[in-house]
């Protein structure tokens, strides 16, 4: 993984010791609310319900065991004794004092890591495929762009203030992991047909209010052009986005307003004029970047373990966990190991101090020291043996960790929602929990199949409930809340936006009607190799809607 | 009837304004405003507070009285009162009794 | 604009007068009209023995006065609310791609921790319209960052050796 030189180094310190002043004039008085509130999002620190937030980003969802350990260890010193992983693969502390975010942003300069630009009107953490580097399918590990982006948008002088956030997601294969087409910028890695390495480039694709699938700008971007081309983007963007309606200021506004000839238009015109600049990106820089995301020298071990596989056939409880939470690795005997924060009843992306140190010691012992949130709100271990499968399940399980539902319904994604939240207008939470007690059966689960859901507590859908197969929209309806369920959504490089389905259902009905939708799935799936995403495609909303509304 | 809430500027802590112009962690310690011209000088001071870095934030909401207790008559608002309702060992509700 | 402007490390007495269109230009002073006034006479200042500055409005295309360049001397960028970055981008098109050479100056409501951003992008003076601003320019408060990840036009920086976009600023 990356490691920071002295420059990076320093340059977080003066990044900490410029935050410690900026809180210091608050204090004081200097800096108004209004005038501190930009800067202290622009390190990640907003204001919620009961408390401060600190949100920490974790690149492109890559850390090691010493990173995590001090995460657990801010969240046992500074916080209530645990941390939320959120879908843009950071790290949430929901209790931290103002006063001691300079101390906690120390701390974490300390292990390399921190809080610059995981909020505010800024370019956000780039997010990146959690299986990058081990995926048997990926053309190049995106990280190494991700990583080359992340320095170039850090403190950018001329993109800090733009009309509203912006997202950028990179993904290394064909087959989408870090749902690029929902993002402002959606970098999907591929090759030309001179073999030459490049992005497909989808700009303008969002949730929030109103959900857009990206459009493609580029099948092909060479990638010494990657800077040029986001600058080029950023600065259509920057200049032209609305700033007369926060609702409206995001990209794919502009991008639906304008229509995608003229964007595109637009910015391969500013792109002529930015190319071949300063911001070409030279061979050898990509190379030394790349060596910093070498795999690990892989053992030649045999296709199956014969260990393993002895193991599986003695524990059910193993053979679940394989069957969900392991993902085809490039070397042989290798596998990407995914560890659920889903416990049955818990909250989605939750962890203690406790289970983050056990992950910590787990991927020294047995992953090569590399740690991957994913934005499915997961761990995962990328370079895990097959061998060691065993023993890593049995500590996880001991450590509340084991949970073999990777992809299945109790792997929900929800959003903090008003449990925590100022925007929301109802709870996520609670209804994930709920769900996945009502199938907290293994047994049903796996029958039941690959099943994203997906829960957002508010229209601007950090829950990313447009894309979930099944999505849960919390509202508020005359001081009641209301959960709209939408059908049909996926993330994938097939993207497309869930249908709503009718009227909305108060909170004691809403796991029944989720259990209606699954029993209908299972009714008239072709056969069990038919995911629920798939009969959906086959035979529309029509099923889904009666049995929810009935006929009339 | 109303009173006025905030976050605490140091470590946001939910806090309503009490009688004397002082910011209380309990709501049962609030001062309750039933006049309209009460609900704008409390306002008032609140903004106070805020120009002197004490509160961050300050508004107005509903609350209403149920068997003789004050409680906000909006789930956010019960939820800031008492804490995460997923949660029951964290806020205000766990230091409570 | 503003009375008091820092450039160059101290704070200078205002020289630029504003003047509206319909009022006889004053002769050999430092006058600045608006971006709209300008484009709707351009000969008329550009002919006059003051020098002239455009005041540039943050929807104002800075590419318009690509024709005029040679002819100002003053670009003033305006923040009227610092939250509105479009400045930024206007001084890097100024700066960067129409090769002006004149005075960017930053105007209005920008924040101190804002300008080492507006140098990077080519602004070289500074009118806030908070007195606080003025007060930390003056000492060079909000100035703890001089290590960059990516480069820029400003000519007080450097690059890192081995790392091809990474700037060190050298007169901090």
């Amino acid at each position: 993984m990356y490691r920071y030189d002295e420059f990076d180094q320093d340059f977080v310190e003066q990044r900490v010791e410029q935050f410690k002043n900026q809180v210091e004039r608050r204090l004081k008085g200097e800096l108004s609310e209004d005038e501190f509130k930009p800067l202290r999002l622009m390190n990640g620190l907003y204001l919620q319900l009961h408390a401060y937030m600190l949100r920490v980003a974790i690149p492109y969802g890559t850390l090691n065991g010493k990173q995590m350990r001090k995460l657990a260890e801010i969240a046992r010193s500074y916080d209530r004794g645990y941390a939320h992983f959120t879908t843009r693969q950071n790290i949430q502390f929901n209790w931290p004092k103002l006063s001691d975010t300079p101390k906690i942003l120390e701390e974490l300069a300390s292990v390399e890591m921190h809080a610059i630009q995981t909020s505010g009107n800024c370019i956000r953490n780039v997010t990146a495929d959690h299986f990058a580097g081990a995926a048997e399918d990926e053309y190049a590990d995106p990280r190494v762009y991700a990583e080359i982006l992340r320095q170039w948008s850090s403190l950018h002088p001329e993109f800090t203030f733009l009309p509203r956030k912006f997202k950028i997601a990179i993904t290394g294969a064909d087959h989408d992991r870090a749902a690029v087409q929902v993002h402002d910028i959606g970098l999907q890695l591929n090759q030309n047909e001179d073999g030459e390495r490049g992005f497909r480039v989808f700009v303008g694709g969002g949730l929030g209010r109103t959900p857009m699938i990206g459009r493609k700008l580029r099948e092909f971007l060479p990638e010494q052009d990657l800077l040029s081309y986001c600058e080029a983007i950023l600065r259509v963007y920057n200049l032209h986005g609305r700033r007369d309606n926060k609702y409206k200021a995001r990209i794919k506004i502009l991008v639906h307003e304008s229509g995608e000839d003229t964007i595109r238009n637009e910015v391969e015109a500013e792109f002529l004029k930015v190319k071949n600049g300063f911001l070409n990106l030279p061979l050898e820089e990509i190379e030394r970047i790349n060596a910093y995301f070498a795999p690990p020298v892989f053992e030649d071990l045999p296709e199956t373990e014969s260990a393993f596989e002895a193991a599986k056939a003695e524990s059910r409880e193993l053979a679940n966990f394989a069957k969900r939470n392991l993902n085809p690795h490039k070397a042989k005997g290798y596998t990407s190991l995914t560890i659920s924060l889903k416990p049955i009843g818990g909250a989605p992306g939750d962890a203690t101090a406790e289970q983050m140190e056990v992950i910590a010691d787990l991927a020294e012992r047995f992953a090569y020291d590399e740690i991957r949130v994913s934005h499915e709100q997961n761990i995962v271990f990328p370079h895990v043996e097959l061998r060691d499968v065993p023993l890593i399940f049995k500590i996880l399980a001991a450590n509340g960790l084991g949970e073999a539902n990777a992809g299945l319904i109790s792997d929900s994604i929800a959003c903090p929602g008003l449990d925590y939240c100022a925007l929301a207008n109802a709870r996520s939470i609670p209804v994930a929990q709920e769900i996945s007690e009502r199938f907290a059966s293994l047994e049903r689960q796996h029958d039941i199949g690959d099943l994203k859901l997906k829960i957002s507590g508010c229209i601007n859908a950090c829950g990313h409930h447009h894309v979930g197969h099944i999505g849960i929209l919390g509202v508020d309806r005359k001081g009641e809340e209301l959960y709209q369920i939408t059908i049909g959504g996926s993330a994938d490089e097939n993207t497309s936006i869930g249908k709503i389905l009718g009227r909305g259902f108060p909170a004691d009905k809403v796991v029944d009607a989720v259990e209606t939708l699954v029993d209908t799935y299972l009714d008239i799936r072709a056969n069990k190799a038919e995911a629920f995403i798939d009969t959906y495609r086959r035979v529309g909303d029509a099923p889904f809607k009666e049995a929810l509304y009935g006929s009339g | 009837m109303k009173v006025i809430t905030a976050n605490r500027l140091l470590d946001g802590e939910v806090v309503w304004l009490g009688p004397n112009g002082n910011w209380v962690e309990v709501l049962t310690r609030a001062e309750i405003l039933e006049e309209p011209s009460h609900v704008e000088d409390a306002l008032k001071t609140a903004e106070h507070s805020e120009k002197a870095q004490e509160v961050v934030g300050a508004y107005e909401i509903d609350v209403v009285r149920d068997e003789g207790r004050i409680l906000p008559a909006k789930l956010k608002e019960m939820i800031r009162a008492a804490g995460p309702t997923t949660k029951p060992d964290l806020g205000k509700q766990a230091r409570a009794s | 604009m503003a009375s008091t402007v820092f450039k160059n490390g101290q704070v200078t007495e205002e020289e630029w007068v504003t003047v509206s269109p319909d009022e006889p230009l004053p002769a050999g002073k430092a006058i600045v009209v608006s971006f709209t006034d300008f484009l709707a006479d351009a000969k008329r200042f550009l002919e006059s023995s003051s020098k002239i500055g455009v005041a540039l409005a943050p929807a104002d295309d800075a590419k318009e006065l690509e024709p005029y360049l040679n002819g100002l001397s003053l670009v003033a960028v305006d923040f009227p609310q610092f939250t509105d970055g479009r400045g930024f981008s206007s001084a890097r098109v100024l700066r960067e791609q129409l090769g002006f050479e004149g005075e960017i100056r930053a105007t209005g409501a920008f924040i101190l921790d804002q300008v080492s951003m507006l140098k990077r992008c080519g602004v070289d003076s500074f009118a806030p319209s908070n007195e606080v601003v003025l007060r930390g320019l003056l000492e060079g408060s909000g100035m703890e960052v001089t290590l960059y990840s990516q480069p820029s036009i400003s000519p007080s920086e450097q690059a890192v050796k081995g790392r091809p976009w990474l700037r060190r600023e050298t007169a901090a």
